[in-house]
């Protein structure tokens, strides 16, 4: 797999992860990146045929615990709530989505 | 100059002692290394004061005072990653290891400064400014828990809490001559620890002993019902087995890891602290690792792709106020990430993202996570033949600041080291082992899941028979 990463695709997945990127930090972000997968590019040699992804870091099965509500002994809705700059009826006020 | 203070000690001190001192050590050192980003004085002092009048001991760590690294939350003041995005972020709860440490009596003296959201190997990329290494203000102190490990190192604390995710527990503490522990992973609650790479984060304690460290461990250890990756596996009398000889050990020594990427003084070093661990009465058995080699790509593809959802949460909205221009929500969002990030942080935001992305997420994410289940298996074979791994915990000493600062993945190869035990989920130590060029240089001991006992033993050991932590760096003219 080519380590090449075009500033288009990086332009892609700026946009996707929220970063309000200029031109020229996109197109430094290509070169940088690019030369890091370059040099990682080294993995794709490595015989992984049959072996499983390691998706499963602890061996612990199925932890649960009972669908109730549990007491304000860490802290309250409301207190969670004072850390965003606008509320409103217990909701977090943002900008309209729609123009 | 007397011994440095450590949290089990014979010489009878009040707790106001204690914080008085740490107080005096932070005016005197904290104009040369930035260690803290916040400092409880006046908190820490009424502690004291009330641990000092109380007529029963609280716990273990009665009027101990603490340094914490800033991407740990704690409800004293701020908790902000060392970066700007959470520049006005209070935390309303404590995190689970600082419920712990508090119930045993415990005082939180600060928040250790650190790189932004744990990314990095140096301490330079906290968005507060770098922390500098105490033996040499020129050079870095490691990172990313570079102020937990340079507190401790200059007397500043007594202890402190950092994370290691890839190294960045072990590597500062390598380079500052203190003892640096990342659990195994499990072993320790991550709740209320901001995540940079969650199968692999773990939280790591600083110290100047073993034995305090071990102290520590206890009292943090065990499962949490609020952290559903922690493990039920039962916490091992740490404090009890230093002392142990050490006699019916086998100690792997894995020739890649004193290959030609590490400097040569430094294998030296380390490799006299190996020969010592066999004049003990340990046996020494040559391994093979070589996979370590895969460890760096395998460690970083993973790590950026993990921190990429991860950092999702940092909306600029929920975490604290910050100043924002826009016009709609989307442009807010645009906004607040462009401007309140650093550049190591979007840069992992957009590789993690790309190796993620369809078309591209088998050759790099799950190629990483199959070489990850091999690295897993080398280990295993190996923990077949010895009881510990021995080596280096880096490529060389600590390093002037600026140096790999523009260089994004030579500054990932000061990890080369420490990333394959957090691929594999290994607790591993760095135990002070002397000095090249009169900079400090840390053994790595590596042991298999669950078995910090096994790194306390030897480690212990090996203290008590050079003494390493009695030194001390003298504060700058």
């Amino acid at each position: 797999m080519s380590a090449q990463v075009t500033p288009e695709e990086v332009k892609k997945v700026a946009h996707l992860g929220r970063l309000g990127l200029s031109e020229e930090e996109l197109s430094r972000a290509a070169q940088q990146i690019s030369s890091i997968l370059d040099h990682f590019s080294q993995i794709q040699k490595i015989d992984t045929k049959g072996v499983p992804t390691s998706d499963d870091v602890t061996g612990l099965k199925n932890v649960t615990r009972e669908d109730e509500a549990k007491p304000d002994d860490l802290c309250t809705a409301q207190e969670l709530l004072e850390r965003a700059p606008e509320t409103q009826n217990g909701q977090i006020k943002v900008k309209a989505i729609f123009e | 100059m007397a011994d440095p203070q450590t949290i089990l000690s014979d010489k009878k001190v009040t707790s106001q002692e204690l914080v008085e001192q740490s107080l005096e050590n932070i005016k005197a050192w904290e104009p040369s290394i930035h260690a803290f980003l916040e400092v409880f004085e006046e908190d820490a002092r009424t502690q004291a004061k009330q641990a000092d009048s109380s007529k029963k001991k609280k716990g273990k760590l009665h009027g101990i005072p603490i340094a914490i690294k800033d991407l740990i939350v704690t409800k004293e003041g701020h908790t902000t990653a060392a970066s700007k995005i959470l520049e006005n972020f209070q935390s309303p709860y404590d995190a689970t290891v600082i419920a712990r440490l508090k119930k045993e009596g415990a005082i939180i003296i600060g928040k250790a400064n650190c790189d932004e959201f744990a990314m990095g190997s140096s301490n330079e990329y906290s968005a507060y400014g770098p922390t500098r290494n105490p033996w040499d203000t020129s050079r870095v102190p490691g990172g990313s828990s570079g102020g937990t490990a340079a507190a401790v190192a200059s007397g500043e604390s007594l202890a402190a809490l950092g994370t290691d995710t890839g190294g960045s527990v072990r590597l500062p503490a390598s380079l500052t001559n203190v003892v640096g522990l990342k659990p195994t992973y499990g072993r320790i609650s991550r709740f209320g620890v901001i995540q940079y790479a969650g199968s692999f984060d773990q939280v790591g304690i600083c110290t100047r002993t073993v034995k305090d460290n071990a102290l520590l461990l206890e009292v943090l250890a065990g499962q949490d019902e609020y952290d559903a990756t922690s493990s039920r596996e039962p916490v091992r009398d740490y404090i009890g087995v230093c002392g142990k000889n050490i006699q019916d050990l086998t100690i792997g020594i894995p020739k890649e890891f004193f290959g030609k990427d590490v400097d040569a003084e430094v294998a030296e070093t380390v490799l006299a602290a190996v020969k010592e661990l066999e004049k003990l009465g340990a046996k020494l058995q040559e391994i093979s690792l070589p996979l370590m080699y895969a460890a760096i790509p395998t460690y970083y593809l993973l790590v950026k792709a993990e921190v990429s959802s991860n950092l999702a949460r940092y909306d600029g909205l929920v975490y604290g106020k910050l100043s924002v221009d826009a016009k709609n929500l989307r442009e807010h969002y645009l906004e607040s990430r462009a401007k309140y990030f650093g550049s190591e942080v979007k840069r992992a935001i957009l590789m993690g993202s790309y190796t993620l992305s369809a078309g591209y997420v088998d050759a790099w994410y799950k190629q990483a996570s199959r070489v990850r289940t091999l690295i897993r298996r080398e280990f295993e074979s190996a923990f077949k033949k010895v009881d510990i791994i021995a080596g280096p915990v880096s490529p060389e000493v600590a390093f002037p600041l600026g140096s790999k600062a523009d260089d994004p993945l030579k500054m990932y190869l000061a990890d080369l080291l420490t990333v394959s035990q957090a691929v594999a989920g290994l607790p591993a130590i760095s135990i002070p082992a002397g000095f090249a060029s009169s900079l400090p240089v840390g053994m790595q001991l590596t042991a298999p899941h669950f078995r910090e006992d096994l790194l306390f033993q030897v480690g212990h050991a090996y203290e008590q028979s050079q003494n390493w932590w009695q030194k001390q760096p003298s504060l700058p003219q």
